[in-house]
Parts: C-alpha cells; structure tokens; sequence
C-alpha cells in the first residue's frame, strides 16, 4: 500500500468520524430534552447516539495526531503552525462567531418550548449555561491545545530529556509491539479507564464527558483525547503498523460490537442520569474498561476497514472527504432548529429522523458546492513514500566440473501417481523416480505440478491414485522420512532463533545428524550463525534453511528452488555442497527457475507442464530430443531457395546475415558452403535447455 | 567452505532411539519457550498483565471498595479468578505460534521434516505451562505479600498445582483457533473469546443475575472451580470439581481433536 492510498483511506475515517457526528447530533432530540424533547422517543437512536459517541472523537483524535506529526515532519515547524492555524484556529474562532449564536439561541428556544417556564439545568451538552459556551466547535479548541502540548513536549524531549532520541524510539517500540501484540486496543484504554473510573462528576452512559463548556481544561477529555492523539502522532512515526489492522478490521469491529453491547447491558439503553450502578465498584470497572477498550476498538476497526475498503481514489469519496470538514462545522444550528421545530409533530421518529438528516445535508452539501467550495484552499499532503522490497540474486554463472556418482535403484519414486484439487488435474499418471547419487532436476512452467510432485514425495498430500515410495515405504510413517531432508519455498524458520540454534533444532529430528559447527562450516554461515535468523536477508535466510536441510545427512534431499535470492558466490557455494552430497551419493530432487543451475547440476531433467511428464533425460538428451540448430551467415543466397531445402525449418535474413535453423545442421552447412563460395562468418548454434524447455512446454500446452 | 565434506556412510546406522526422541522433544520446548522469551510482545503480556492487574484490582483498589457482594471472602475470590486469569493468557494465545508457523509454512517444512508427531503440539503446551506457572507464581507472591487472602499456604499451593496443567484444556481451544486462522487474525480472534470469557465467566466480578446460568459454558469457569474446589474453598465452590475436570477434560478432548486433525493435513 502506498503512502497515498493511506491517505485515502484516513481521509475517509476522518470524513466518517465528522459526518457519525452529525448524525450523533440529530438522534439526540429522540431521546433526551436537548435542543427539545420529542414527542417520539427511541431507543434505537438512543443505541445508534450511544454507539457512535463511543469513537468517533477519539477516532477523529487519531487521525489528527496521524495528520499533524506529518504535516509537521514534511513542511517544518514553521510550515505547520502557520498551518494549523489557518485550518483550524482560525475555523475555531471564526466558526464560533457564525455558528454559536445561532445553536445558543435555538436550543434555548427548544428548551423553553419543552420545559415551559420550568427550565432545568442542563446535566451536560448544548446551552449557554455557565462557563463559556464552546458548543461542538470545542474539538477545535482541544486540537489547538493539543498542538501547543505537542510542540512543547517535542522540543522539550529533543533538547532537554532525549538528545539522543533513545526515549522516543522507546515510545515507538512500545507503540509496535502493542500493535503487532494487537493489545494496544486494551492498553490504550488503561488511561481514561483509571480517569473515568475515579471521576464520579460524570454521567457514564456518555462515556467522556463533552468538555463543551468553558475554557479551562476538563481532565478526562485532554487524558481520553490527548491519548488518541499521541497515538495517532506515533502512529505516523510507525506508519507500517497501520497494515495490522486493515487484515484484522472484522474481528476489531466484531469485538467493538460486543464490548458495545456488554456496556448497553451494563448500564441500559437509555441514558442514566443517576443511579446505584455507578458505586459498585466492580460494575464501574467493568463497565469503564469494556467502554474504553470498545472505543480502541472501534477506532482500529474503523481505520482497518478503511484501509481495506477506501484506499482507491474515488472521486465521489474525495468531495465528501472535502466537505464533511464545513458540514460538521456548520450543522449544529439546522439540526437543532429542525429538531425543535419537529419535536412537537404526531409523527413517528423513523420518518422524522431521516427527514431531519436529508434536509440538513441537503442544505449544507448545497451550500458546500456553491460557497464553500470555489473558496476552498488547501491541498491535500502527500504521505512519504517506503522503498521496500529486496532484488532478486545476480545472473547465474555456471560452475566447473560435475560431479557423477550414481548406483542403481530409486530412493525415491512416483508410480502412475494422480492429484485432484477440485476440478483441477494437478499431477495426472505421473511416474518419477530418483537414484542414489543422482540430482534429479523438476522443471515446469507455474502450474505444471512440481509443487503437488514434491508434496506427494514429502507426504504433504496423499495421491488419489498410485503409490508413492520413499525410501522403501510411504512418506506418511515417519520412519521412512527418518533421512529425508527438505527446504520448501517461502518458509520462515522461526525469526527470534539464531541459525546455529534453528540447525541444532532440526538436528534433534535425525538418528545421525553432522554437528551444528560442521553444518555451519559446510554450508560457509560462520558468519551468520549467531544473529538473529530474522535479521538476515533473503538470502541469508535460504543458506540457513539449506544448512537445516542437510544437517541429519540426509539420503534424500528435497531442494525447492534453494538459491532464489543468493548473490554470484553464496550460490556457488550451495552448488559445492551438493556436488559433495551427490558425491556421497546422496539423491536430489531440485526443483529451478534458472535453467542454468539444472544444466550444471541436473544428472536428469523431468519437464512437467499440466501435470503430466512431457520430457525425462539427461541433459544432453533434452537437448537433442529438440534436435534443431541455429545456423548463422553472411551470404548473399535468396531465402526463398534455401527454405526449400531438405532439414530447414526455417529462414530468415536480418542486415546480410541470414539465420537459418534446421534438424540435419551438418547437410544444410555443406549444401551452404557448395552453394555460395564467398559464405562468411558461419555458426553453428546447439539449442541450450531453455530452447528446449520452452519448445517442450509449448508442445504441451 | 568446500574443504569439507559430508560423509554418510562413515557413521554407523543408528535407529531413532527413545532417549533421541524424548531429546528432540525437550530441544523443541527449550526453543519453543526461549523464542517466546525472545519475543517481548509474546512474553510481557502473559507475565506482567496478571501480576498488575491484580496489584492494582486486587490490592491496591480492593482496599477503597468497601464491601463487596462477595462477602468477607471476596478477596480470596478474586485472587483465585487473577490466578484463572493468569493461566487462561498463555494458553489461548498458545494458538497464535501455531498460526503464524502455518503463515511462514513453517508447519509444513515440520510436518515434512522427521520431527517426532506432537512434538511441536506438546512443546507449545510446555511453553504455555511455563509461562502460566511464572505468571501464577507472581500472583501467587503479591497476595502473600500483600496479605489480603485469608487462604492457608497448602491451599495456594493445591490451587498452584491444579491451575498450571489447566493449561492444558485452555491451549487445546489456543490451538483450535491457530489451526483455523491466520497469523494475523489469531490473536484478534483469540481476543474475541479471551475478553468475553473473562468477563462473562464471573471470574472476578459478580454476574448480573441473568448471566449466571450461562457461566458453565466457559472452560475458565471450570478451571477456577476446579482449583477453588480441589483448595477446598467451600464458600465459593459452586461447582463440584469431579465434574469441573470432566469438563475440562471434555474441552481438550475436543478442540484438541480437532485441531490435531486438521494440523497433520493443512498448512
């Protein structure tokens, strides 16, 4: 995923978390007295305001703080405050102006419209009742001194505590390992449930209390905010950890749902203004620790799933990611209006409330597009950008000598073997077998059927047809797999051990295995053997697997693939090591991209292509069982003349020089050189085993 | 490197002898346990949680709550539940390494490899058994010290010896998620069952009256009734312990069964 498709897809969580607070605002009417009380009450949208109050502000937090550590690490200090306090001070305090008059003034006409002349004072939310009104624009206010905290603490880290910067990779660390440990969810709950478990001051049904009156600080929000935000901010600085959750969104979500539900039946579907619930201590801690990890919950769900499902550009997405910023900051007054005016119609809440929230937006998307909008400064950040991902090994270089030591008699062998996956025929009647002393090299195309073969061999699969031997008996019984060694593709040993532990663990599975410093030696991972084995690189690893391979002296070795990955000299080095085992007279089964590494090392070639055997020889055999040749020259013969002639396949003439490829390359040679006297430049070409390869599986197909 | 070479047939054929196989055993729980150890995101949780939840619940706030509709007993509830608690971590999320070994394929490399058939099932078993034992151990030394249970020493130590190899049904369910599931979704599902069960077993709080029925459809439910009846603790034992085991038994008899079934075919 890149950088910009996660911006994507946090844009739409910030856009979702804006808009659930528009929708949060216009169930309130349906189930309690603010701006006024409707004559249809509901406990659905009192479920619906429950669950969404829950995350969506310390959701929203999250991606600020994500949002902010970038913005302040691509454009600077200076960059970012100026900034911030275009986009969100000035909102702030220009919003304010606008927007808070007008909600003040209608909820009061709510409130007296419900109460008569009997108003109570409100337990909490809207209203202009002692301290300073900050309405919903509050998440600005604490954004802004969030920033301020951020930027003090930053430098105060940097210059003072953590010069180094050991105290903040500290921070990072721990941040990963509970994201990979997947208990950041519970751990990141643990502060604002020690915060709301002590502050009896608010009510618990809405989770933390709304700071929207007053200026001064309220400590479960800065300590329930601030930690999202500061997560958020690390979540940046570790911006690969956001992979975690988008694999696991359904079960985050899935968990969100029920901890929810715990908590609804904990404390009632509607809200509890007081109660005896709140002294029990037991209850209160269950209560505010499956509250606040549900809020962690939902958070990585929300974003996983975003991850998963937004992270394509769409253009539809990207205008309501734009807008949801001005709709959630210029609703409250329409739906509190709307509200007040709906509260006393005879008219059930499930036609009113999605009224409600279709002429609200309508109003607002309407005012977005045609004043909002052509006005709307700002450009999207671009996220960084990680190069990552490792190349494959340097081009093969074909060793010397071969060694040759063979005797009679499979000690391996497939007999009309059949495997059926499904529909699909992955190995069809295929019979194979290999000798003591013998490399036996499995070539296909993906797809042929090498995998399922070796499968079958190891007693991975069981055939639906035929019989497969190994070693005298079927692979399945663990005595006869008692010699067999093994190296699989795209296997991780485990990544804590250290190569020289992970070889005296697989040593232990043998009767008579090498000692671990002689595998080490034998195998030239001197160098490797005490690091950490998920320290090492790709190919680092498949020299360590090989080492596991053969350290029980293996009679029969399975090499799938070994040297994918390995540089010019640490693959030489592995093909040594088989020239050694085939010369102890160890059998191999070797299954190879590089053609190259069959043609040196290969006794025999098996070519599979659709399951079935479609070539078995030696080398030499393949290649001549593709029996053409290449003839190259300078001559001034017509094509045409020669294409007639006996052997020729075909002809073609490029700059002067004419390319001639034939079975019978010695009588088109002489009929050549008889034929034009001034013939320059002759060559003569064997077709190599990728030549042979190719036609043999084109033949197949 | 090539200076050396491997010689096969100059060592005589020995066969597979019991003390190599136990040997093989014992490698893979000393690598087994050593890799959690090494694994700090593994480790930490399962040792430190219980230990600090308990400081905290147990100890600390316990002290401020008052009376408790346990009665005067409650704190020996509550430590027997963090003992529970600290045994149930390890072995569901036992089944994590399984999951993530079938990830990296490194569950097929050892099904091909001659490893002896459960060696890898019982070395995860120990790894969880140990930490659960060192986890307890550390429950086990703050009560003292703290000195809020009226338990006698004998039966801590009955409750210590019941609740270590009640590791055993617990990983069987570990193991039935990490047979079914991916690296990456195991400890979220591990957690979906995890979180519940610890709330909803009544381990350590009391139940809302229309939850108690169903507490027996939780093995951690069983595993602190076994320990709590086989300690003697006649006030809470609700349960009789003879069927508690059975039950437990039941649990590993089938979530093992069918995690063994399915581990010797896939992955």
């Amino acid at each position: 995923m890149t950088s910009n498709n996660r911006l994507h897809a946090l844009d739409a969580v910030r856009a979702f978390a804006l808009l659930a607070g528009i929708v949060l605002h216009a169930t309130m009417s349906f189930f309690i007295f603010i701006p006024a009380q409707d004559v249809s009450q509901s406990t659905t949208l009192a479920v619906t305001f429950y669950a969404i109050h829950i995350f969506r502000m310390s959701t929203f937090y999250v991606i600020a703080g994500f949002f902010a550590h970038m913005v302040l690490e691509r454009r600077g200090l200076r960059a970012f405050v100026k900034d911030r306090a275009k986009r969100i001070l000035v909102p702030l305090i220009g919003g304010w102006l606008v927007v808070a008059p007008p909600t003040i003034a209608v909820t009061i006409w709510g409130l007296s419209r419900t109460f008569g002349g009997n108003m109570p004072a409100p337990p909490e939310g809207g209203g202009g009742f002692g301290g300073f009104p900050l309405t919903h624009l509050w998440f600005l206010y604490y954004l802004c001194i969030f920033y301020v905290l951020a930027l003090l603490l930053r430098a105060f880290f940097a210059k003072a505590i953590d010069r180094s910067g050991r105290l903040r990779a500290a921070a990072d660390w721990l941040v990963r390992v509970a994201v990979s440990a997947h208990v950041a969810p519970v751990l990141l709950a643990v502060p604002l449930a020690v915060v709301l478990y002590f502050n009896k001051a608010g009510l618990l049904w809405f989770g933390i209390p709304t700071p929207d009156m007053g200026l001064a600080p309220k400590l479960p929000a800065i300590v329930g905010f601030g930690t999202a935000f500061v997560f958020g901010w690390f979540l940046h600085r570790n911006v690969e950890l956001l992979g975690r959750w988008q694999g696991t969104w359904h079960v985050n979500l899935g968990v969100a749902v029920g901890l929810t539900a715990v908590c609804l039946s904990l404390i009632g579907l509607a809200p509890v203004m007081t109660g005896t619930f709140v002294d029990a201590p037991w209850r209160r801690l269950a209560y505010v620790a499956c509250y606040t990890a549900a809020i962690w919950f939902w958070t990585s769900g929300l974003i996983g799933a975003a991850l998963r499902f937004c992270s394509n550009e769409s253009p539809e997405r990207r205008y309501l990611a734009d807008s949801s910023y001005w709709l959630y900051l210029a609703h409250l007054p329409i739906v509190f209006f709307l509200q007040v005016v709906a509260a006393p119609l005879p008219v059930h809440w499930a036609i009113k409330f999605p009224l409600l929230l279709g002429i609200t937006l309508t109003v607002l998307l309407v005012s977005y597009h045609y004043v909002v909008r052509p006005t709307f400064i700002g450009a999207l950040l671009n996220g960084r950008k990680y190069p990552r991902g490792q190349g494959l090994g340097a081009p093969v270089t074909p060793g010397p000598d071969k060694p040759r030591g063979r005797s009679l008699g499979p000690v391996a062998e497939l007999t009309n073997v059949t495997k059926r996956f499904d529909t699909t025929l992955a190995v069809d009647s295929l019979s194979l077998g290999v000798a003591r002393g013998e490399l036996l090299a499995v070539l296909g195309p993906n797809g042929a059927g090498k995998s399922t073969a070796i499968s079958l061999w190891l007693g991975l699969l069981e055939p639906d047809a035929g019989t497969v031997r190994v070693l005298g008996g079927s692979p399945l019984d663990v005595e006869n797999r008692r010699d067999v060694g093994v190296m699989l593709q795209d296997v991780n040993l485990a990544p804590e051990l250290k190569p020289r532990e992970l070889i005296e663990l697989t040593a232990g599975y043998y009767p008579n295995p090498l000692g671990v410093d002689e595998v080490i030696a034998l195998t030239g991972t001197e160098a490797l053997a005490d690091k950490r084995y998920s320290k090492l690189s790709g190919g680092q690893k498949r020299q360590v697997q090989f080492a596991a391979a053969i350290c029980g002296r293996p009679k029969l070795l399975f090499l799938d693939e070994p040297t994918v990955g390995l540089d010019v000299e640490a693959r030489k080095a592995m093909w040594q090591a088989i020239r050694s085992l085939l010369a102890q007279g160890t059998a191999i089964v070797l299954t190879t991209h590089y053609l190259e590494e069959a043609e040196t090392l290969a006794d025999r070639v098996a070519v599979l292509a659709k399951g079935r055997l479609v070539a078995l020889g030696t080398v030499d055999e393949m290649r001549s069982l593709v029996a053409r040749k290449r003839i190259s020259c300078a001559s001034v013969l017509g094509i045409d003349d020669i294409k007639g002639w006996p052997g020729v396949v075909d002809v073609s003439r490029e700059s002067g020089t004419v390319h001639v490829t034939a079975f019978d390359a010695e009588g088109v040679v002489r009929r050549l050189l008889a034929a034009d006297h001034g013939l320059k430049n002759l060559e003569v070409q064997q077709a190599s085993l990728t030549e042979a390869f190719t036609e043999l599986t084109k033949e197949a197909a | 490197m090539a200076t050396t070479t491997i010689e096969l047939d100059a060592v005589p054929e020995a066969p597979m002898s019991l003390i190599k196989v136990l040997q093989a055993y014992l490698l893979e729980v000393k690598y087994d346990t050593l890799h959690g150890l090494r694994t700090p995101a593994l480790a930490v949780p399962f040792l430190v949680i219980p230990v600090v939840v308990y400081t905290l619940f147990g100890v600390i706030m316990a002290g401020e709550s008052g009376t408790s509709e346990l009665g005067p007993g409650a704190a020996n509830y509550v430590f027997a539940g963090m003992c529970t608690f600290a045994v149930l971590m390890p072995g569901i999320f036992s089944g994590v390494g399984i999951a993530l070994e079938r990830d990296g394929k490194l569950h097929k490399l050892k099904r091909a490899l001659p490893m002896p058939a459960g060696a890898n099932l019982v070395s995860k078993m120990a790894m969880a058994m140990i930490f659960a034992a060192a986890a307890l151990t550390l429950v086990v030394i703050v009560a003292l010290i703290a000195g809020r249970i009226t338990l006698s020493g004998t039966q801590v130590l009955i409750m210590w010896i019941v609740l270590v190899p009640g590791s055993i049904p617990i990983c069987a369910i570990g193991f039935f998620i990490g047979a079914f599931t991916s690296g990456s979704a195991s400890p979220a599902f591990s957690n979906l069952l995890f979180l519940p069960m610890m709330w909803l077993s009544g381990m350590f709080i009391p139940l809302p009256e229309f939850l108690r029925p169903w507490v027996v459809i939780w093995p951690s439910f069983h595993l602190q009734q076994l320990a709590l009846g086989a300690a003697g603790v006649s006030e809470f034992s609700f349960f009789p312990p003879q069927m508690a085991a059975g039950v437990l038994v039941g649990f590993t008899v089938l979530f093992g069964g069918i995690a063994i079934h399915r581990l010797a075919r896939v992955g």
